[in-house]
């Protein structure tokens, strides 16, 4: 298991951050976090099946996210998913990237930059 | 195995076996089976149903995998986390699959390409735009043209007109005519006529204008197509007095019934007749124009109009046949030919000199395009040729540039093997790229083609990316690729490694490699050369077209169409009634200048043609030899359209059907008939003279009219008033207005006049001209932008390998004029050297360039394809550019000092 050092995570990709976020909540299996991925974004964020489990294998072996369910085995029945959930390492790095994300916002503000949408609400 | 749940399929085996050999193996073996879960459901996806949702579902998977089976390869990034882990063993020294080497040469064609990044994107966006254009186009080929109609056996069926060959004019055929040859032709196992008309639907739904087509009762059968419900028409209901029936369109049944199956057995009234409705045809049905239905379909024996017993009248019937089994076209031909001498013997009078025409179907239908697509296609065609001749020359040229890196290669022990692989890696993976982008570029383009093509093209419904495309795509893309990425890396590497060294480049390319470059460029302006005298003849004949002179005026001119059906309007003098109060109504609104009834309308698409006879001459002998156009006007009318009055005078309300008959002819026609007397007085009547031959006085002469698409034949022009004959005719209005602020005021003439009378087609004149010439815009707008993309594309491709050839040169200019000769005589020798090759790629470009117009002939209006301005200002524009090409570089060469060019390395 690699050190506990969350910095070393971020800025987080834009695919790491909704998978991430999508386990935030529960456990979920490859095509949950697609699913959920696509509908927060509005269909912006499409995950394919390559990109999804490159990244999960990658966030698996930072020890982000950890398997739940047990491997299949041969002779099984095959709808058997494999679950993910979110380590605390994993919860961590996100709650780190929300804060930089939060302080580069805060900056952008104090700067006097601002979208619309932040104007009207 | 993977089985498709809910009998939805999931990926193909083919297709997850291209997946599994993409990804690492380690990859695979530890994600494979969640991903093929992944992908099943992902197939169940509401926006991957359908045909062309497994498309997008394949490109997404498949760009996916190739994307991130790529990174995973070329970072190492195999079962690694990202960070600063250690990589892990791969395999414990596994032998390398062929997909680990390919993705080492890819790593290295990858970093060597990104050094020179400006180069990749040429050669890809060249081999994009070319493979691009070309696959568009073929789609569009191949669904216009190629594909069979959707007809049983369609193979078998033909299309067959009367003719008088020595007129060479294509005639309607004549209803009894057709009822003989239905009766006694042998080759065809049946045959059916059919007419196009208009219908007005009255009760049910507002009053309507609708499309009709009338057909045999035999249609069904010989297209082997069953209507969607109901049935098709009874034999008694094709005949004269026989029950009433129509079979409506499927279009027709949903929009204006509701598709309510209930409506069979009902009655609907067309024309103030009562009909019962049948049948409906299926959605898919069109028919004989595919794209361009009807609105419903009634026998076409049932009307109880004279033509159907008068084998002198045409009423625009056309006669479709089903070849027998086992006859070829040419055996049918004879077939009728006899056919058409025992009529000529039995009917003098009406068939003398008069033969079927017979033609295959899908020729017949896509006969107005298919020379223009072929065109067009030879010339996108010239364009990926270029665009080809362009990348090897780039690549040609790359190589040639990396002689001292490749013979640093071949130094350090490199086989031959291992460096053609090398480069070819590279250039095989520039020119798939290259080949995606063109894929991208074809669908986006065929998809823009099809917008803009519908309604002038036949059949463009048709065209959709299928098999016989995605082959065409396929062998376009491997030839170019085999041609012109694998030729210069097998030339590159033949290059002496040693030589190379020592002579860093300095030389000039060997003479065989300056052979091939010569050859390259020669090619470009062949074909740079044939697409623009193409062009220009194209872009010439289309110039020539919008401003020809039609012989009267289109602008501000608004026309409506009406037709009154004879149920309505039983009575002689009951339709000219109408019409004359439309008239007098429209003349009186303001803003108008002039008001008059026509029918045909000059280029609209129908036209009257009869035949007829002069008083004091000799009969024709076939009166079909003697055609004239003929327009029914009401009085006003020329002045409406601004055609000019030349003798005599125009017609006055004073001319209808109670008084003497009148008619005013063109200038062609008095030309023809009394080109020394006076026209004034002289008596015309239609068809044979004789006793009862009703005679037309001549009382005025007109200027003649450009009133078809042109290049169709033209006759000679009569007209008459409109008030002796009843028909379908315009209201034409002279506007001094925008003719927009019109329509609803004319409108509500119209029902003001008949509440149960629509109206249809109110357009201008303009829209009419417009109309006429939009096959001839299309052609030259598409042979103008790939003629812009030829050059732009040549001239780049031309520019490149002339000025490398003379920089090559430097040395040698330097030698020169260091042996004394004077700089403008150097300059000469290079840029003399530069026209020769230039003189000879237009000479075979001109040449390819005049076997190609032939197939254009038909298309181009007024200029020949020997037109000199095409081939003088294509081969002035070419030359320009490539003494520009040499002319620059050999200037520079010959600034440089002697010495300097002898002494650079």
């Amino acid at each position: 298991m690699p050190e506990f050092q969350p910095e070393r995570f971020i800025p987080l990709t834009p695919v790491t951050f909704h998978i991430l976020l999508s386990l935030h909540r529960g456990v979920k299996h490859g095509y949950g976090i697609k699913r959920e991925v696509e509908e927060r974004t509005g269909g912006i964020l499409r995950l394919g099946a390559g990109t999804l489990y490159a990244a999960i294998q990658r966030l698996n072996h930072s020890g982000l996210v950890a398997e739940t369910a047990g491997r299949e085995t041969p002779g099984e029945a095959t709808n058997r998913w494999r679950f993910y959930e979110l380590t605390s390492l994993g919860r961590t790095v996100l709650l780190a990237e929300l804060e930089r994300l939060e302080t580069d916002l805060d900056l952008a503000y104090a700067a006097g930059l601002s979208t619309s949408r932040r104007n009207s609400s | 195995m993977i089985t498709s749940d809910g009998g939805r399929p999931g990926p193909s085996r083919l297709f997850l076996w291209v997946l599994k050999a993409l990804y690492p193996r380690e990859f695979w073996t530890a994600n494979g089976c969640e991903i093929l879960r992944f992908l099943q459901l992902q197939r169940r996806e509401t926006r991957f149903q359908g045909w062309s949702g497994g498309i997008l579902y394949h490109l997404e998977v498949g760009k996916d995998a190739f994307l991130v089976a790529l990174r995973l390869r070329m970072t190492g990034e195999e079962s690694a986390p990202r960070g600063s882990d250690p990589k892990p063993d791969p395999g414990g020294g596994a032998k390398p699959s062929m997909i680990d080497i390919l993705a080492q040469d890819l790593r290295l064609a990858v970093r060597s390409l990104q050094r020179r990044a400006g180069f990749a994107v040429v050669v890809v966006g060249t081999l994009g735009l070319g493979i691009g254009a070309t696959t568009a186009i073929f789609t569009v080929v191949n669904g216009v043209l190629l594909a069979p109609l959707p007809f049983e056996e369609p193979g078998k069926l033909v299309i067959i007109h009367e003719t008088a060959p020595e007129l060479g004019s294509v005639l309607a055929v004549s209803y009894p005519n057709y009822l003989d040859w239905q009766g006694e032709a042998s080759s065809f196992e049946s045959m059916f006529a059919f007419r196009r008309s208009e219908m007005n639907l009255t009760g049910k739904v507002d009053p309507i204008r609708l499309s009709a087509l009338a057909v045999s009762a035999s249609m069904f059968d010989v297209l082997g197509v069953l209507p969607f419900v109901g049935r098709g028409f009874l034999a008694n209901e094709d005949l004269s007095g026989g029950p009433r029936a129509v079979v409506l369109s499927f279009g027709l049944w949903e929009s204006q019934f509701g598709a309510d199956p209930g409506l069979l057995g009902q009655n609907l009234t067309l024309d103030g007749l009562s009909y019962t409705v049948v049948g409906v045809m299926p959605e898919s049905f069109s028919f004989p124009t595919p794209g361009q239905g009807f609105d419903l379909y009634v026998p076409i024996g049932c009307s109880e109009e004279s033509w159907l017993e008068d084998r002198g009248s045409r009423m625009g019937v056309a006669v479709i046949g089903r070849l027998g089994q086992g006859v070829v076209i040419e055996r049918a031909r004879a077939d009728l030919d006899a056919l058409g001498a025992r009529l000529e013997a039995a009917y003098p009078d009406s068939n003398t000199g008069l033969r079927a025409l017979i033609r295959p179907l899908r020729g017949y239908v896509v006969r107005t395009v298919d020379g223009l697509l072929w065109a067009i296609l030879f010339c996108v065609v010239f364009v990926l040729l270029i665009a080809c001749t362009n990348v090897a020359n780039l690549l040609l040229a790359d190589a040639a540039s990396r002689r001292r890196e490749i013979g640093v290669m071949a130094a350090l022990g490199a086989s031959r093997g291992r460096i053609v692989r090398f480069l070819l890696t590279e250039s095989v993976f520039l020119w798939l790229i290259g080949a995606g982008v063109g894929v991208g570029l074809a669908g986006a383009g065929t998809g823009m083609l099809t917008r803009w093509l519908t309604g002038e093209v036949p059949r463009i419904e048709n065209v959709e990316l299928s098999a016989p495309v995605l082959i065409f795509a396929l062998g376009v893309t491997l030839a170019t690729g085999v041609i012109f990425a694998v030729l210069p890396a097998v030339l590159a590497a033949r290059s002496d490694p040693q030589n190379s060294i020592m002579e860093g480049g300095r030389t000039e390319t060997g003479s065989h490699g300056q052979r091939i470059r010569r050859r390259l460029v020669v090619a470009e302006i062949t074909l740079a050369q044939a697409l623009l005298v193409v062009a220009c003849l194209a872009l010439q004949s289309l110039f020539l077209l919008t401003r020809v002179d039609l012989g009267f005026e289109t602008e501000n001119v608004l026309t409506l169409r009406v037709s009154l059906p004879q149920s309505r309007y039983p009575e002689a003098g009951d339709q000219s009634r109408f019409y004359l109060g439309l008239r007098d109504q429209a003349a009186a609104m303001p803003g108008v200048v002039s008001a008059s009834i026509v029918g045909p309308l000059p280029l609209g698409n129908a036209t009257w043609r009869n035949g007829y006879s002069v008083e004091g001459e000799e009969a024709p002998t076939a009166w079909q030899r003697q055609l004239t156009d003929v327009f029914a006007i009401s009085a006003d009318y020329h002045e409406t359209m601004r055609i000019p009055l030349l003798r005599g005078r125009l017609f006055e309300d004073s001319d209808g059907r109670d008084s003497v008959r009148v008619a005013i002819v063109d200038a062609a026609f008095a030309d023809r008939h009394w080109p020394d007397t006076d026209p004034i007085g002289k008596r015309i009547a239609w068809g044979p003279p004789g006793p009862d031959a009703d005679w037309f006085r001549v009382v005025g002469v007109v200027g003649s009219v450009k009133h078809q698409v042109p290049g169709s034949e033209t006759a000679v022009q009569m007209y008459f008033p409109f008030e002796h004959d009843d028909g379908t005719r315009f209201l034409a209005v002279r506007t001094e207005i925008p003719s927009e602020r019109l329509v609803e005021p004319l409108r509500k003439a119209v029902l003001d006049l008949d509440p149960l009378q629509p109206i249809s087609a109110v357009r201008t004149m303009d829209d009419y001209f417009t109309d006429t010439f939009s096959s001839n815009r299309i052609m030259g707008l598409l042979l103008g932008a790939f003629a812009g993309l030829a050059v732009l594309l040549a001239s780049v491709g031309i520019y490149g390998v002339v000025s490398r050839s003379v920089t090559e040169r430097t040395r040698e200019v330097g030698v020169r004029m260091a042996l004394g000769a004077s700089r403008a005589r150097v300059l000469g020798s290079v840029v003399r050297q530069g026209l020769a090759w230039t003189m000879m790629g237009l000479i075979w470009g001109s040449t390819l360039a005049l076997m190609v117009a032939a197939f254009l002939e038909a298309e181009l209006y007024g200029v020949k394809p020997l037109e000199p301005l095409g081939l003088v200002s294509a081969s002035a524009c070419l030359a320009l550019i490539s003494v520009l090409a040499s002319y620059f570089p050999a200037r520079k060469a010959s600034k440089v000092e002697p010495m300097g060019a002898l002494r650079a390395d």
